[in-house]
């Protein structure tokens, strides 16, 4: 799992895709800064995101619709979605946010600290899951082997007790098979 | 000289000498000078005393003298005969030299001069005796005074001539009349004479023309009878003419005197003239027809008079008949006008009477009539009034001696001599008869006045009688106008009041009218002004919203970024560089509270701040201030404390974000101010004796003071009126010392109004301030909005998504139609980000890999990159490289020559599919794409493509 997090910013101001770079700064996350929903789209269909930082008020495709979209694609959907937005602290738009999927919701000016804190959770949470996966698939494949030389051994065992040698020959290299791999 | 002697001799010898010479040289001096220059011819020199050689020398000279003198007289001779005109003399006496040649000379003048003498003779007899004028003198060989002689003669001629030849022009012009020629040429002598003669002749003449021309003309044109022919100087015919004239004159004047004496008498109107005068010939004529005239025009102005009496008079019956009304007085009328007119003494009018149903003539009027006593009346055909009548003819009767109508006078009885009855018509109908006597005959005159009268008399009649006609309808049509009259006014009345009533009505309806449309207008410039204001409102409101993210967006990143330096997290900043970003924090951070203030500011002004109460402990309360304000308290040295009354319930209502933001500003402003002693909340139930302006208060059950008191710098009384306006504080300098905005003390006198609440405040300088917030205890339910919906927590996490989610492993579901296209890669070519994002979802649903580029170039490269792509799906319509086109690209390369390629198209164009396969693609499908259509369409080329490559 050598792959790095990566964090999607989405925000039509270059100068703010800019402190947000500073902000993850240090993070062990790779900053993707895009400057509007549909670049962020287009993102995300070639790219898996850890989180995504999204600027609410864009022209065209805003914050609300870029998410949705993210929100009903099943490979995406889960991906973490902070909304950032300089829109006054109304209670109605962050409703918003949070309606169409938003993990949160962070009002300009924000702490730096509290949105660094909450990305590393997620480029946390997103390399545990990375990890969980690998070690599913570890599991899953140990247990498959398991099931293979379980399977071997209960085949192997009932040649064994036959009084052929070559049936017993050939619980050998079905041991021996399931052990090492195929070897023809 | 004094000689003696011989010499004395000698002297008187010598003077002897010279005394003979000197007297014979007197003597031949003398000869010669009566000889040679007097002409004294036959002189003889008589020297006596000389002898020899001078008696020689005398006898000589007397020789000479007496040849000279003989040859002279000859010479003298035949020029004296010359002179005398006797030209036929010669000189014959002998000369010889000088004096012959004098002799010849002297014969050929002699000749010439004879004919000269012959020629002139010849002019004068043809000029003067013949009368052939014109004539010239042709001397031939004639020079020096014979030829100015000749030409004396021509021109004598010539003069003559001419003279002649004027007179005779004259009197030829006079012998032809005309008297203006005079004799202009220059005469002399007799000549002269006679051309006077001949010029005083012409005058005369001329004068006398004049004269007698000018008689003439007076008399025979210009009229001017009378006139004379005065010429004087005349005599013999010349007076005898003059007189004739004078006679014709006369006669012609006396003739027309007496015919225009007639004309002036007949212009006169005096036709009894006559012309008497003798006269003969045409005059005599002329004045039998003039004589003649004047008896035709006497006639003629005697039946004009007749005429005229005849007229006149019946144009001035006609005028007394005219305007009459009274037929009775009618009669009267005629019968006094038109009998004595007629020289009749006896009148009757009779007028037809149909009132019996037959007709009957009653007398309605007499004149000189005298009726005994009873009515007059006949029938038709009784007498000569019925006859008449009956036959509408007018019937004479003349001398009737036997008749027993008389003509009575007081004196007199006389019967009638003629007798007339006349029918009155009037379009042939019988009006009336009108009868006449006289004792002596009705003239024709009469009679035909008559005539003429009865047809005026029946017009005026009939007039009469149909105005009387009238006269009887037009009453009772009166009588019948009246009532109606009457009724109409009546009905007028009741018009007249109606009307009023009407114009009563609209006028008010007018005004009613007047008044709505201002009403209207007054509503329609509110509802303007209304709208403006809404609308200024809105803008406003929407500005601020705009503005306060405009100005937050840029701000933010200026502030963070700010902050990540000042917290020079790399540790490579100065100090200076770490204070300087902290000012731009600090500064960006005032600027940005300073926003939000002016948005509160402005959203409490457009009403559009919510208010949401909740209950809110006081214990709680104090916790918030306490936390927020005793640090800074702390950092300027302050005495900073919260007291809760005891006599306070547990908890009040109210908005409690709002109530929180009042104390702040309360509480930092005193904090601000104050630069030592203490600042002091004090929560204690307002006094009850304290008296609100603020409904909410006055209504609410408890109020809560909320009192901020603090030993700061202080207001003065005058400046305490202005703190809470926007933007004010007590002094210009305080925002230079104390920095903030002014805004605050604004918002939060808003603020409390909005939660039901006031802030009062007292103060003095330098001792400190107090403001007090009053609040109700419980927020009334009139002013609460309704809670919001419960939002999600918004500091931290919401513990929900907190959870990651654990199904990290799903077995993806796979649904029957999904089944073939499950691990299929599929590239989508496509730049509408929204339509790839919604169908790449779908697909990977589908159990599908979405290989995705926004443009033809880049998909075609994708394309090479991933050779197990099975399928794409091409947009039509792009930017710089469409569908079409890539999909040629695509179809270029062999690898993918059997690649299945479905085209979306926008909309079904006729020819789409056309385009489509023509450029290669497989298959299309239209927008908005029908997901479970774009499935099996995928299915079936994804699982015919394997089947081919299994095959």
């Amino acid at each position: 799992m050598t792959q790095m997090a990566k964090a999607l910013l989405v925000d039509d101001r270059r100068q703010n895709l800019t402190a947000l770079e500073a902000i993850l700064q240090g993070l062990p996350v790779q900053s993707v800064a895009v400057e509007s929903g549909e670049a962020a789209l287009k993102q995300l269909l070639v790219d898996d995101f850890a989180v995504i930082l999204l600027d609410a008020q864009m022209p065209d495709m805003d914050g609300f619709e870029t998410a949705s979209h993210i929100k009903r694609r099943e490979r995406t959907r889960h991906v973490p979605i902070i909304f950032l937005t300089a829109a006054d602290r109304d209670a109605q738009l962050a409703l918003r946010g949070y309606q169409v999927g938003a993990v949160d919701y962070l009002t300009k000016p924000f702490d730096p600290w509290v949105l660094r804190a909450k990305v590393s959770v997620f480029v946390e949470l997103w390399v545990k899951t990375r990890q969980l996966a690998a070690q599913s698939d570890l599991v899953r494949e140990r247990d498959t082997q398991w099931r293979r030389l379980t399977d071997a051994v209960d085949e192997a065992t009932t040649l064994l007790r036959s009084d052929d040698a070559e049936t017993r020959d050939r619980a050998v290299r079905l041991l021996e098979q399931a052990r090492w791999g195929s070897t023809d | 000289m004094d000689a003696r002697g011989e010499i004395l001799e000698l002297k008187s010898t010598v003077n002897t000498m010279v005394d003979q010479l000197s007297s014979f040289a007197d003597e031949v001096t003398r000869v010669a000078r009566e000889v040679g220059t007097e002409g004294k011819l036959g002189g003889q020199a008589q020297v006596r005393g000389v002898a020899g050689t001078w008696r020689d020398l005398t006898d000589n000279v007397n020789s000479m003298a007496s040849n000279l003198t003989a040859q002279v007289r000859n010479i003298a001779q035949v020029s004296t005969a010359v002179a005398k005109g006797d030209l036929s003399q010669k000189i014959t006496v002998d000369a010889r030299g000088e004096i012959l040649e004098l002799k010849s000379t002297v014969n050929t003048m002699v000749d010439q001069l004879s004919s000269f003498a012959d020629e002139v003779t010849r002019v004068a007899r043809e000029v003067g005796t013949e009368g052939k004028l014109g004539g010239q003198a042709q001397v031939k060989g004639v020079s020096g005074t014979w030829r100015d002689l000749t030409d004396n003669v021509n021109s004598m001629a010539s003069n003559l001539t001419g003279q002649v030849r004027n007179i005779a022009s004259v009197t030829t012009a006079v012998a032809k009349g005309d008297l203006s020629q005079k004799i202009t040429v220059d005469a002399q002598g007799e000549i002269l004479e006679l051309k006077s003669t001949v010029n005083t002749m012409v005058d005369q003449l001329s004068s006398f023309a004049d004269e007698v021309t000018r008689v003439a003309r007076e008399v025979g044109i210009e009229g001017k009878l009378g006139g004379q022919a005065q010429v004087k100087g005349v005599s013999g015919t010349w007076r005898d003419l003059t007189e004739n004239v004078n006679q014709l004159a006369s006669t012609l004047t006396t003739q027309l005197r007496a015919i225009a004496q007639v004309s002036t008498s007949v212009t006169r109107g005096d036709l009894t003239q006559r012309i008497a005068v003798k006269a003969q010939g045409e005059v005599a004529e002329l004045k039998d027809n003039i004589n003649q005239m004047i008896v035709t025009l006497r006639e003629t102005t005697k039946k004009n008079a007749e005429q005229g009496w005849l007229d006149s008079n019946l144009a001035r019956i006609g005028g007394l008949l005219q305007g009459q009304r009274d037929l009775g007085e009618v009669c009267r009328m005629i019968m006094t006008e038109v009998t004595p007119l007629v020289d009749a003494q006896l009148g009757a009018f009779f007028l037809a009477d149909d009132t019996d149903g037959s007709m009957r003539l009653r007398l309605t009027s007499s004149y000189g009539y005298v009726a005994r006593g009873h009515d007059v009346t006949f029938g038709p055909g009784e007498g000569l009034v019925g006859q008449t009548a009956l036959s509408r003819r007018t019937i004479r009767v003349s001398a009737s001696p036997n008749s027993r109508l008389t003509l009575r006078s007081g004196l007199a009885e006389t019967p009638p001599s003629d007798l007339v009855v006349l029918p009155v018509l009037f379009e042939g109908e019988l009006l009336g008869v009108i009868e006449f006597a006289s004792v002596s005959a009705f003239s024709d005159l009469h009679l035909a006045f008559l005539e003429r009268l009865v047809l005026t008399i029946g017009i005026a009649v009939n007039t009469i009688q149909a105005n009387r006609r009238t006269e009887e309808l037009l009453a009772q049509s009166q009588r019948l106008a009246h009532e109606m009259q009457e009724q109409s006014a009546e009905l007028q009345r009741t018009n007249a009041e109606l009307e009023e009533k009407a114009t009563l009505l609209s006028e008010q309806k007018g005004n009613i009218e007047t008044k709505n449309r201002e009403i209207e207008l007054a509503r329609l410039g509110l509802e303007e002004k209304a709208q403006q204001l809404t609308r200024a409102s809105a803008y406003k409101s929407e500005f601020l919203a705009n503005m306060s993210h405009e100005l937050r967006t840029p701000l933010n990143s200026l502030l963070l970024l700010a902050r990540l330096l000042a917290e020079n997290s790399e540790q490579n900043l100065s100090p200076k560089q770490i204070e300087f970003a902290r000012t731009i924090h600090g500064s960006g951070s005032d600027l940005l509270r300073l926003i939000d203030d002016i948005l509160d500011l402005s959203k409490i002004e457009a009403g559009r701040m919510d208010v949401e109460p909740t209950e809110i402990r006081f214990t709680e309360l104090r916790g918030f201030v306490e936390q927020a304000f005793a640090p800074q308290a702390e950092e300027k040295n302050l005495n900073f404390q919260v007291r809760v009354s005891k006599d306070l319930p547990p908890a009040l209502v109210t908005d409690a974000q709002r109530l929180q933001q009042i104390l702040r500003n309360l509480l930092s402003n005193a904090v601000k101010f104050t630069d030592n002693g203490a600042v002091t909340l004090r929560i204690a139930p307002a006094a009850e004796d304290e008296v609100f302006d603020v409904p909410a208060l006055t209504n609410a059950q408890q109020v809560i003071a909320f009192t901020v008191i603090d030993t700061g710098i202080g207001i003065s009384d005058d400046k305490l009126s202005i703190i809470f306006e926007a933007f004010q504080q007590a002094d210009g300098t305080t925002s230079r010392r104390y920095g903030g905005t002014g805004l605050g003390l604004s918002i939060s006198r808003d603020l409390a109004r909005l939660i039901g609440g006031t802030i009062t405040v007292s103060s003095a300088p330098g001792q400190g301030s107090t403001f007090t917030l009053f609040v109700p205890q419980v927020l009334a339910p009139d002013a609460v909005v309704a809670p919001q919906p419960p939002s999600p927590q918004r500091a931290g996490l919401p513990s929900s998504l907190l959870m990651p989610p654990l199904e990290l492993l799903p077995e993806r579901p796979e649904a029957p139609v999904t089944r073939q296209l499950d691990g299929a890669t599929v590239l989508i070519v496509d730049d509408d980000v929204r339509n790839v994002f919604a169908l790449t979802s779908a697909l990977e649903l589908h159990g599908m890999t979405v290989l995705y580029s926004d443009n033809g170039a880049d998909g075609v490269r994708l394309l090479a990159e991933h050779p197990e792509v099975d399928i794409v799906l091409m947009d039509a319509m792009m930017p710089d490289q469409d569908g079409y086109e890539t999909t040629r690209q695509i179809r270029r390369n062999h690898r993918f020559a059997d690649l299945p390629v479905v085209f979306l198209t926008a909309k079904a164009m006729p020819g789409d599919r056309e385009s489509a396969l023509a450029a290669g693609g497989s298959d299309y499908i239209t927008k908005p794409v029908d997901l479970d259509d774009l499935i099996e369409l995928m299915s079936s080329w994804i699982n015919g493509s394997r089947t081919e490559e299994n095959s």
